[in-house]
């Protein structure tokens, strides 16, 4: 080999290897898999933040929307209507870190939730086998998980959550039992948003029943 | 290729550090931990626990007052380890069942857990041992940003340069409260 080739070569293969500990390096920054996932999460490279513009403002009326759930038939956002506040939590995609290790701290907080009369529903583009297996793999949620797989990413295209890639924002968005939105928050999509946010988002809702 | 060289150079260097990180991964037995520093608990009990004084804001290991420290890296978020929340209270309580209280002292870090995350598993399963958050997951680097739980027994040096060296490291969830005492005594020096 031409030793500017091979001097090239060094160059590309030095600067290969190094990107690729950068990528890992910012993946494991922000996520700490549970060892229950080990090996069975993708690993992405650190993502645009934000990638698209959210479509709703608090005062609005939450867009309404029907979606196929993981606990069987369909749920309609409107039914909640004057029974129950809702929490929707959008992640961008199953099994990917970041998710995988959100609704799992959600899951041991049913008792706050229900302090607030608040239901959370999970929404992700993922169809619902998918969503059925990775719901399996964290040992299950009290809530609902829908699939805005199809027509793909409507219900998050509506609100402004769906990212150019196909997949949505991690997004939390409070409706009140009026249908209203009281609160809404897109987190960087590369990390989860801190318990405190979720807290802020059920105080908006008002104040819990004595 | 004066240019072409100098951008060799920079790769060269640059990936020596990141050569000495692909090595990385759970600490082994022997290995020294890092220096880093925690945030004190606010509780006088958990400030006692780790004979920490009311006054200091931060500690690091070697302000520990204990000839061992169990140290466990959790999250609130991190299934496995609300399921082994009881366990790790029976490991507690064993230890001073066994009147081992004062040969080892247990310590939680929330990697990338806020004050909140960390405050409401510690309410949550009752934990009696200090936990220290971790929100921006600079403790959880410092354990190579491993998956959790893990646990690393570590014991003081005599030399304050060199830190705690590590007895026992263990990815994962163990067994049972018993046989990890069991495992962490036999490591133990």
């Amino acid at each position: 080999m031409h030793p500017l080739h091979l001097l090239k070569f060094m160059v590309q293969t030095a600067l290969l290897t190094g990107i690729t500990w950068v990528v890992f390096l910012a993946g494991a920054a922000f996520a700490a898999p549970s060892q229950d996932f080990a090996g069975q999460i993708y690993q992405p490279q650190h993502l645009t933040p934000i990638d698209s513009e959210l479509n709703v403002r608090v005062g609005d009326q939450a867009p309404d929307f029907t979606l196929p759930g993981t606990q069987g038939g369909t749920i309609t956002l409107s039914d909640f209507k004057g029974r129950k506040n809702v929490m929707l939590s959008f992640v961008p995609a199953a099994w990917t870190p970041v998710c995988s290790d959100q609704w799992p701290g959600y899951n041991i907080l049913q008792d706050i939730f229900d302090a607030h009369e608040t239901i959370i529903l999970g929404i992700t583009v993922d169809n619902i086998p998918t969503l059925h297996s990775w719901i399996a793999a964290m040992g299950g949620l009290w809530f609902p998980v829908l699939s805005d797989f199809w027509p793909h990413g409507h219900t998050a295209e509506v609100y402004g959550l769906l990212r150019s890639d196909g997949t949505t924002e991690r997004a939390l968005i409070f409706v009140d039992k009026q249908g209203v939105i009281r609160f809404a928050h897109v987190e960087d999509i590369n990390i989860r948003p801190p318990l405190e946010i979720v807290m802020e988002g059920l105080q908006a809702l008002g104040n819990p029943a004595p | 290729m004066r240019r072409l060289q100098h951008t060799l150079i920079v790769c060269i260097a640059l990936l020596f550090p990141i050569q000495s990180l692909a090595q990385e991964g759970p600490f082994s037995p022997g290995d020294h931990l890092p220096a880093f520093s925690m945030t004190a608990p606010e509780s006088a009990a958990h400030r006692n626990a780790l004979g920490l004084s009311t006054e200091v804001a931060t500690f690091t290991l070697a302000d520990v007052d204990a000839p061992a420290v169990l140290i466990q890296i959790f999250s609130m978020y991190c299934p496995i380890c609300q399921r082994e929340a009881p366990e790790m209270n029976r490991l507690y309580e064993l230890l001073r069942e066994e009147g081992l209280a004062d040969q080892i002292t247990i310590l939680g870090l929330g990697a990338g857990n806020s004050d909140l995350e960390v405050q409401v598993f510690q309410e949550r399963y009752n934990v009696p041992f200090p936990m220290i958050s971790d929100p921006d997951y600079i403790l959880h680097q410092a354990f190579h940003a491993v998956g959790t739980p893990y646990f690393i027994l570590a014991q003081p040096t005599d030399s304050s340069e060199t830190g705690h060296v590590v007895r026992l490291s263990h990815l994962g969830a163990f067994d049972s409260a018993e046989t990890f005492l069991e495992s962490l005594l036999d490591a133990k020096q």
